[in-house]
């Protein structure tokens, strides 16, 4: 497995470390800060008393059955650079702000997914309740769908079209509103484009 | 046995994570009843409130306990199976008759949460966190007793005649309920007890507490027979639990169970983990009288262990797959029945994940996944997303679909002549309205959000580029107010010449009423929200209140009056008499009279407080009902001719064109927040006016439109004119909630503005050029109707141009 973009966090040594065992039973360590991040395991630790560091360095490891090494290992990853960040804001996620060296830490960790990984790690970040990553998931996968028509999606996610085509026609009626919005998101990007082209310049 | 009523306060989670789990409930009181041989009731509750009892033997839902509010907390059986009763955290406790469900009595009384119950035969004891146990009647309803302990109590025994429970101080209490007194009180503790059992035959009581130690008591004597302490030297800072059987006394922690011996001090038998044992933490257990112990674990599986000789016997259940997560379990000699909770079903969360990612794509994406399949369309079309999208567009509910096509929008076409721009063909316009007959469309029934949004996009685009689908001209002269009225279609009122005031039905550009008996030529008009009055001042100092509906005339008030200010029924009105009147204008009678120092020009008022320009050109905030004057806010140095209130976020904006300055004032703090200067070193000889929406603020003066944000102090955004601007001077501007702004000329020319941009979007009317007769164009914009006043020379008429869209 690579090691992931330059610069990635490390747990350090004198850390209090978690223990936690993957679907193929292989014993992975987090430091305490990092698996703060995930909701389960949050919840896991108030309620067998991992409340402090002499009770966790005892703990035996907790078993996510669900999770296996490979998403784990990336989720890690993930949770030891995000350890530091400030809490996520579920209820306003889009309000959440993430320094311009972080995002690019994580474009470059989820360009290294592959469809396959993306949507095990996407279900092991669900299992574990890890919001930021979840979200960041969710971005990618939105990502891979902006743009394409109807046919293009059916045919990537391999889905079969179940409308009759009645209702098929009655969608295409809706058309006329899917033209505005087609071109009023093309003249905002216009816009943003135009705006952060001055900037690149100078 | 797993004991539900005895859930500690400090898991909620661990109770939330319950709430779905299958109990049976046959043997919650005592400890010996067989499943087998009586057979049973299974009692759920869940997230709706509801308790669900069901049949253990055909495992049929039998009858559902409804009328709790509140998380439901405990329940108790009678032994004859007669009663159920249930106590949720909205202090009520409900007596059930258990072979029918109807409800027996709800008994009140409890100030706080009920945390724990206990019932013999048929009495009950209730504790609550008000810190008082109440003893019950089931069978009548009564309350029998009222034992106040000074404690939370969040575990109660009942035998019948004592009640053990853990009172002040981590002590265990032994009162007898009859004659309200306290037995023993039991100290040793010294942290929070979690879990207590009372074995009345032996006078037994186990009582564990959170400082890692299991205490056993003798409650005849009142002694500690056995102090066992379950890992040395360490608490018990998490969930734990235990069970007694014979000598035999078993407790898990985390991943570990251990068995003891209560005889001689407590000596342990038995460690059981290890190889064999549960890797997740076990969440229950369960003795039997064989010798055998049933444990299940978070993980979901359930094992079998001998208490005898201290070893693992077999997996019950093992893992099955990994989406069991939580075991709840219940055993007889003879039976075993386990309550799990399943990850919902995968589709579910499936579906929460893809919420997640429509949350992240562009409407228009939206749009087009809706059409990939059925499912797509369901969650493309999920209601929550779509509102946020509204939302952060700033795009709420508004007025219902109008449909302006028929009465003066069918027979008066605004026409080239008028100079519309760009109108619709008549085919097309014909299309346009049969497209309109439907109001709300199917789209609206799967996901009224995405329907609003779609609405407010075609609106915006009706606005920005469409071709005018309706217009209308009426033949009068003065606009004076486009008045909206809740759920009706919207009115205008105007004045022509000869002095009468006529009000307009917007929806079908007819007249609704004209109203006569003018003493001179109006000065202004105001309407009430609810559209029950119309309030108008005229040119000799009256005001007349009059019907809205009918145009009748209520009341006529006396008063010079310059300016007023319409809140509700309350009506401000300031005069040359140098006083501010406010008046009830339902009863005609004058409320107050407040005296000040110079004529009021400019008032506004937001039903407490009023705000005017007084004496030395201050801008004065006055409380009505105290009669107090909160601020007087000097800065301006000449007349200020333009004055706005915002009640909602405190604000006052004033302008001056003597001075060159607008001032944006917070009332509430009595500061200006903003100064802002238009010409600097130059006086404003001419036209001049303003308006504020959200933080924009949009001022016109001769040919020139400026938009300032007013927040830090109030910086320019835009500066309106130029190569499409407004040549000639601007008489009238409208700023829009979807960031458009109208303007209207002298020379007749109405153009649409966009202030977040700050560009020319197009014309609406366009001026003719080489026409002379035209010189003044008025307006009035809702977010779906324009209406504007053109005056010439020779003539005079409204130009109405309907801007709305149903709701797909």
């Amino acid at each position: 497995m690579a090691d992931g973009p330059s610069g990635a966090k490390k747990c350090r040594d004198d850390d209090v470390l978690f223990r936690v065992k993957s679907k193929e039973d292989r014993e992975y360590t987090l430091s305490k800060k990092a698996a703060q991040l995930s909701g389960t395991i949050h919840h896991y630790s108030e309620n067998y008393g991992l409340d402090n560091d002499e009770a966790i360095m005892k703990m035996e490891p907790m078993s996510l059955l669900e999770v296996s090494s490979e998403s784990l290992h990336h989720i890690i990853r993930w949770c030891e650079q995000h350890r530091n960040c400030p809490i996520w804001e579920e209820e306003k996620w889009w309000q959440n702000e993430r320094d311009a060296e972080l995002t690019k830490w994580e474009d470059e960790f989820m360009a290294e997914m592959t469809s396959e990984t993306l949507y095990n790690l996407f279900l092991a970040a669900n299992f574990l309740d890890i919001k930021c990553l979840l979200d960041k998931c969710a971005q990618s996968v939105a990502d891979m769908i902006k743009g394409k028509s109807v046919d293009e999606i059916r045919e990537i996610w391999m889905l079969e079209n179940d409308f009759t085509p009645e209702e098929e026609e009655k969608i295409k009626n809706e058309n006329p509103w899917e033209a505005i919005l087609r071109y009023q998101e093309q003249l905002e990007k216009e816009k943003e484009e135009q705006a952060s082209q001055p900037a690149a310049s100078s | 046995m797993i004991r539900r009523g005895d859930r500690n306060v400090s898991r909620t989670d661990m109770w939330n994570l319950m709430r779905q789990v299958f109990v049976f409930s046959e043997d919650d009181f005592k400890y010996t009843i067989s499943l087998q041989v009586r057979p049973g009731l299974i009692i759920t509750g869940s997230h709706d409130y509801k308790w669900r009892v069901w049949n253990f033997e055909d495992a049929q839902p039998a009858f559902t306990l409804t009328g709790q509010n509140g998380l439901l907390y405990s329940y108790q059986v009678s032994e004859d199976r007669k009663y159920i009763v249930c106590s949720g955290l909205d202090g009520t406790v409900r007596v059930w008759y258990g072979q029918t469900g109807a409800q027996l009595h709800v008994l009140q009384g409890h100030t706080h949460r009920i945390s724990c119950m206990s019932l013999h035969g048929t009495t009950l004891v209730s504790g609550s966190w008000d810190q008082t146990l109440r003893v019950w009647d089931i069978v009548d309803g009564k309350c029998l007793h009222i034992l106040a302990v000074a404690a939370w109590v969040n575990f109660v025994k009942f035998d019948g005649e004592r009640v053990v429970f853990d009172g002040q101080a981590f002590a265990v209490n032994v009162w007898n309920v009859h004659t309200e007194e306290c037995l023993h009180m039991l100290t040793g503790h010294t942290e929070r007890i979690n879990s207590l059992l009372f074995e009345p035959e032996r006078d037994l009581v186990v009582s564990g507490s959170h400082d890692g130690t299991i205490r056993v008591w003798d409650v005849q004597r009142g002694t500690c027979i056995a102090n066992i302490v379950f890992h040395e030297g360490s608490r018990l800072s998490g969930y734990f639990e235990m069970q007694l059987r014979g000598n035999i006394l078993a407790c898990y922690y985390a991943s570990e169970v251990k068995v003891w011996d209560i005889r001689e001090g407590g000596s342990c038998l038995h460690h059981l983990h290890g190889v064999n044992g549960h890797t997740s933490a076990i969440t229950s257990l369960q003795l039997l009288d064989s010798g055998l112990l049933v444990t299940g674990s978070m993980n979901g599986s359930v094992m079998l262990w001998d208490v005898d000789k201290g070893i693992f016997i077999r997996d019950l259940i093992p893992l099955v797959d990994h989406r069991h997560y939580y075991w709840n379990l219940e055993a007889s000699e003879t039976s075993l029945v386990c309550g799990v909770r399943v990850w919902e079903d995968r589709s579910g969360e499936e579906t929460k994940i893809a919420y997640r990612i429509i949350a992240h794509l562009t409407p228009h994406d939206l749009m087009s996944c809706a059409g990939v399949s059925r499912t797509w369309q369901r969650i493309c079309e999920d209601d929550q997303t779509w509102r946020q999208k509204c939302f952060e567009n700033g795009y709420v509910e508004f007025d219902a679909p109008s449909f302006r096509f028929l009465g003066g929008w069918a027979v008066k076409r605004a026409n080239e002549q008028a100079g519309i721009c760009s109108h619709m063909d008549l085919q097309e316009a014909h299309q346009n309205r049969q497209a309109r007959e439907i109001a709300y469309g199917q789209c609206y029934e799967r996901s009224p959000w995405k329907s609003l949004y779609l609405r407010k996009k075609r609106i915006i685009s009706n606005w920005r580029s469409r071709a005018i689908q309706s217009s209308t001209v009426l033949d009068d002269d003065l606009l004076y107010q486009v008045l909206y009225q809740k759920n009706q279609s919207a009115r205008i009122i105007t004045s022509f010449h000869d002095y009468k005031l006529r009000v307009w039905n917007a929806g079908d550009a007819q007249p609704a009423f004209t109203l006569s008996g003018q003493r001179g030529s109006g000065y202004s008009y105001q309407g009430s929200e609810d559209g029950k009055y119309i309030v108008s001042s005229e040119s000799d100092g009256t005001v007349r209140v009059l019907c809205g509906k009918t145009g009748a005339e209520l009341h006529f008030l006396t008063d010079l009056i310059l300016c007023m200010s319409l809140h509700g029924t309350t009506l401000v009105s300031g005069s040359s008499d140098l006083t501010l009147r406010v008046w009830d204008i339902v009863d005609g009678k004058c409320l107050h009279i407040l005296a000040i120092e110079a004529e009021a020009y400019f008032v506004k008022f937001d039903g407490k407080r009023v705000v005017f320009i007084g004496h030395g050109f201050t801008v004065n905030v006055w409380i009505i009902h105290t009669e107090e004057c909160l601020h007087t806010l000097t800065g301006h140095t000449g007349p200020v001719d333009s004055l706005l209130f915002e009640p909602e976020r405190g604000l006052v904006v004033s302008g001056s064109s003597d001075d060159g300055t607008i001032r944006v004032w917070d009332v509430q703090r009595g500061t200006c927040i903003a100064l802002i200067g238009c010409r600097h070193n130059l006086r404003y000889t001419g036209n001049f006016g303003m308006q504020l929406r959200g933080n924009n603020l949009a001022c016109y003066y001769a040919s020139e439109v400026k938009v300032w944000d007013i927040r830090e102090g109030g910086s320019c955004l835009h500066h309106l004119h130029g190569g499409n601007g407004q040549t000639s001077t601007i008489t009238s501007l409208q700023l829009l909630d979807s960031g458009l702004l109208v303007t209207g000329s002298r020379n007749g020319s109405v153009k649409l503005w966009d202030v977040k941009k700050g560009t020319f979007v197009r014309d609406l009317v366009r001026s003719r050029w080489g026409d002379p007769g035209r010189y003044y164009c008025n307006l009035k914009a809702s977010e779906t109707l324009l209406v504007c006043g053109v005056r010439s020379v020779e003539e005079a008429k409204l130009i109405l141009i309907d801007l709305d869209a149903s709701y797909p």
